[in-house]
């Protein structure tokens, strides 16, 4: 009863002055919003100061490396640089990073990403890690939106499919899948994604020959 | 026995007279084992073609769509030798059977039985409450599960298949863990060369690989007289056959099925006309992929089509339409079961829209007089 | 008991023991089995167990640390704005978690992918922080919102473990990336692909799964409450 009453008198005089003055009202509940709204803004500057530089390191650099410490592990124990470029060829596809890894100078590898639209769902981007003298080291599958189960079957981490591609060169072998009279495998079940990925490293080795790296975008 | 009479069953003068009443001749019982009949010559066709191995799938299905239904009726309170013996169970297990590969393990066939008749009836309410064709959702949780299996373990429809896969073979390879790929690779010895390229798991697969890969396809050269595509045509008339007969007996409803494949042919031509490079033409699209098992038997089950005329005829083009559509474009080479669900999924909104107006509502002033 | 405002106003359940307030969140209005909150992160995470457990855990802390300030204020919050001023709260919470993620922990960043972000969304945090938060003292805001984040960790492991089992055959595949070296030895691989059933990790099969676990606990309260009425009356009648 009594707590009531005092409740009872609490809303009363949060009324009366509700109704007394609304646009005071209004003007407070806007600053205390604005100023909430400036502390909180503050603190996600300030933790974004300090988390930049790593997650900008993590996103970009950390990503690579680690892909090429799986595609090339002793060229990146003997690298000390890292030089990236953008460029697009008609081949592979707009927007692709081609990693130059140096050691004083001399160039030790290469990794280069290439896409293909000739799989089920775009996109289909691949990565691959080429010797200086543009050979194959190894190559595996960045992004895929393929059917899963038949098509994603083709990632290095489902399968060992992509060991049939380990140090080949352009001339090497008839890129196409044995059932259309080309010399490799193709997963039973997604010819379609395994033809897509055998042409797509054949149009990489083709234009990592041919590439000019002087005239290339330096990647933000 | 109590029964509600609603106020606008009441108003509508729809309750029910008191006994004695007649009863009628059809029952559930009698559609499903008369369905089940009309099945039996695609089935045996079926058999004919595609081995012995569809019998142990059968035999599969049907014990563990015994053990499910039993299970179920005596969860509900229900009494067990009723749910067993009516025929809704017989009919479901010989369509999944006829639609799942013939050579898939058992515990695949086991899974995709439990899942339809567990998840997909029962879940839902059991017989006549369904919204999804259990039969359908059953391949389809199969197809996305285990796609490697679906396409190893099919077995091309070949006239000397049931010598090749005969009963104790397929037992190995069903039941033992045998494999698969020996076996069709015996049945394609045997068998003439073939004069296309394809040698995709099923026709259909071979078709959807030769489009992507840029390749025409070489449709002139199906020709359903040779021993590769025999099976094919053969299968479909049996189907007719027992469609037909379904249909003079009025289980099957007429306008259905014939909007069905009249829509088939028409969306085929016209498409294929348009884009012959991704579209088959007519004949293909209702002899390959189980269109005509389809068009009689799985978008006429009275549980999961429309409830009113009209919207049968729109759900049954609805379907064509999706089939066609499926497959050309679609990443699955198999289109049926998707558009059956897809259909099933719309059923009810067909129903909203096509509502016939009751007599008395809704007329102007003074038109009746 | 001051609520938003300061409005004095009789403490909701002011019976309940502590304990009581965070058990509840935990089993009997479970968010993700009862309350059916956050379904979206829950459905589209939960195909692993590890990157179910890295977004429940942020969801956790996101919900304790917001209960606890929405508390803290609750007195000097206008009654009009404090919707907006929630969310202002929990969004800087969300940003502040998500940079600590990207930054230290970037393999569970890649996995959860947008689904870190949408927390702000996640009905959980502000269900707890305008039924609770704004009304009560700060322990029990905060053991309550402890005990509805903790149950919404328990629904989304249970949930990932059970996909990654029936879909993938391992169990807490990437542990090691997410908990640091001593986690490695608790991955494990079951079976081998023949026996998995991809459903499973594709968004159909999280609906099944969780349609499942719901049935179940459902079915556990609806004995422990027919049990309980059997106790009280014989014969019980059966409906």
């Amino acid at each position: 009863m009594d707590t009531s009453n005092t409740e009872e008198k609490d809303k009363q005089n949060i009324d009366a002055q509700r109704q007394k003055s609304p646009w005071l009202r209004a003007f407070a509940a806007g600053l205390s919003l604005a100023v909430i709204t400036a502390l909180c803004m503050l603190l996600i500057v300030k933790s974004d100061e300090v988390t930049r530089d790593l997650i900008e390191y993590n996103q970009n650099e950390a990503k690579i490396m680690k892909v090429a410490g799986t595609l090339m592990p002793d060229v990146v124990k003997e690298s000390s640089e890292v030089k990236c470029a953008l460029f697009s060829d008609r081949r592979i596809g707009k927007n692709m990073h081609l990693y130059t890894f140096l050691k004083a100078n001399s160039v030790q590898g290469y990794l280069m990403t290439y896409s293909t639209d000739k799989g089920y769902a775009a996109p289909l981007i691949l990565i691959g890690a080429f010797t200086p003298d543009k050979t194959l080291i190894k190559n595996d599958v960045l992004i895929s939106n393929e059917t899963p189960g038949l098509g994603d079957k083709v990632m290095r981490r489902n399968s060992s499919f992509m060991d049939m591609f380990n140090g080949k060169k352009s001339e090497d072998a008839v890129w196409d899948v044995k059932k259309f009279n080309g010399d490799f495998d193709y997963i039973t079940g997604s010819t379609v994604t395994s033809r897509a990925v055998v042409m797509a490293t054949k149009e990489a080795l083709d234009t990592i020959k041919d590439l000019n790296l002087q005239e290339f975008k330096e990647c933000r | 026995m109590n029964i509600k009479i609603t106020e606008q069953a009441q108003r509508q003068n729809l309750g029910i007279e008191a006994a004695p009443h007649l009863h009628a001749r059809m029952n559930t019982r009698s559609i499903m084992l008369l369905t089940a009949a009309a099945l039996l010559p695609a089935f045996g066709c079926m058999l004919f073609f595609s081995g012995f191995g569809l019998l142990w799938q059968l035999l599969i299905t049907l014990t563990t769509a015994a053990v499910c239904e039993a299970s179920v009726a005596f969860l509900r309170g229900q009494k067990i030798i009723r749910a067993l013996t009516d025929g809704s169970m017989i009919v479901t297990c010989l369509i999944l059977t006829m639609s799942l590969p013939q050579l898939l393990p058992w515990y695949l066939s086991c899974a995709a039985t439990l899942f339809c008749f567990l998840l997909v009836k029962a879940a839902f309410g059991g017989l006549g409450m369904n919204i999804f064709n259990p039969a359908m959702a059953g391949f389809i949780f199969l197809f996305v599960s285990a796609p490697n299996f679906m396409f190893e373990t099919w077995v091309s429809p070949h006239p000397q298949a049931l010598s090749v896969i005969d009963a104790q073979s397929s037992f190995d390879v069903i039941f033992n863990n045998g494999n698969p790929t020996m076996l069709r690779d015996k049945l394609k010895q045997i068998s003439a060369p073939r004069p296309d390229a394809f040698s995709g798991a099923t026709w259909l697969d071979s078709v959807k690989t030769a489009r992507k890969a840029g390749g025409h396809i070489q449709t002139d050269a199906v020709d359903f007289s040779s021993e590769h595509y025999e099976g094919y045509a053969a299968l479909a008339l049996a189907v007719a056959l027992g469609g037909i007969v379904l249909m003079i007996l009025r289980i099957v409803f007429i306008r259905m099925v014939l909007s069905f494949f009249i829509a088939i042919i028409i969306f085929s031509l016209c498409f294929h006309y348009l884009w012959p490079d991704l579209f088959l033409p007519p004949l293909h699209q209702l002899l390959f992929g189980g269109t005509v098992l389809a068009g009689f038997f799985i978008i006429t089950d009275p549980v999961t089509n429309a409830g009113t005329a009209r919207g049968r005829i729109v759900f049954a083009v609805l379907t064509a339409f999706l089939i066609v559509l499926i497959r050309a474009l679609g990443s699955y080479s198999d289109a049926v079961a998707f558009s059956v669900l897809l259909a099933n999924a719309a059923a009810p909104l067909i129903d909203v829209l096509t509502k016939r107006r009751p007599f008395g509502v809704n007329y102007k002033k003074g038109s009746l007089d | 008991m001051h609520t938003v405002e300061g409005i004095k106003q009789p403490a909701l359940n002011k019976k309940d023991p502590l304990i009581k307030v965070f058990i509840r969140g935990l089993w009997s209005e479970n968010p993700g089995l009862c309350q059916l909150l956050g379904l979206c992160p829950l459905l589209a995470v939960s195909n692993s167990a590890v990157s179910a457990l890295g977004l429940g855990v942020a969801t956790l802390i996101v919900v304790c640390l917001s209960s606890v300030i929405i508390s803290l204020l609750r007195k000097i919050l206008l009654r009009e704005v404090r919707i907006p001023l929630y969310v202002v709260l929990i969004a800087t919470l969300v940003t502040c978690v998500k940079f600590n993620v990207a930054a230290y922990y970037p393999s569970l960043y890649d996995s959860l992918g947008i689904y870190l972000a949408l927390i702000v969304t996640n009905c959980i945090i502000m269900g707890r922080a305008e039924a609770v938060a704004g009304r009560e003292t700060p322990l029990r805001s905060f053991l309550d919102a402890a005990g509805c984040g903790l149950g919404f960790v328990l629904v989304l492991f249970s949930l990932g473990s059970l996909r990654e089992i029936i879909g993938n055959g391992t169990w807490m595949k990437g542990a090691g990336a997410l908990l640091g070296d001593w986690a490695v030895p608790f991955e494990s691989y079951l079976f081998s692909n023949d026996y998995t059933y991809l459903v499973a990790v594709l968004p159909p099969g999280g609906f099944f799964i969780l349609a499942l676990l719901i049935a179940f606990k459902n079915a556990l309260t609806l004995y422990k409450r027919r049990r309980a009425e059997n106790r009280l009356y014989i014969p019980s009648s059966r409906d």
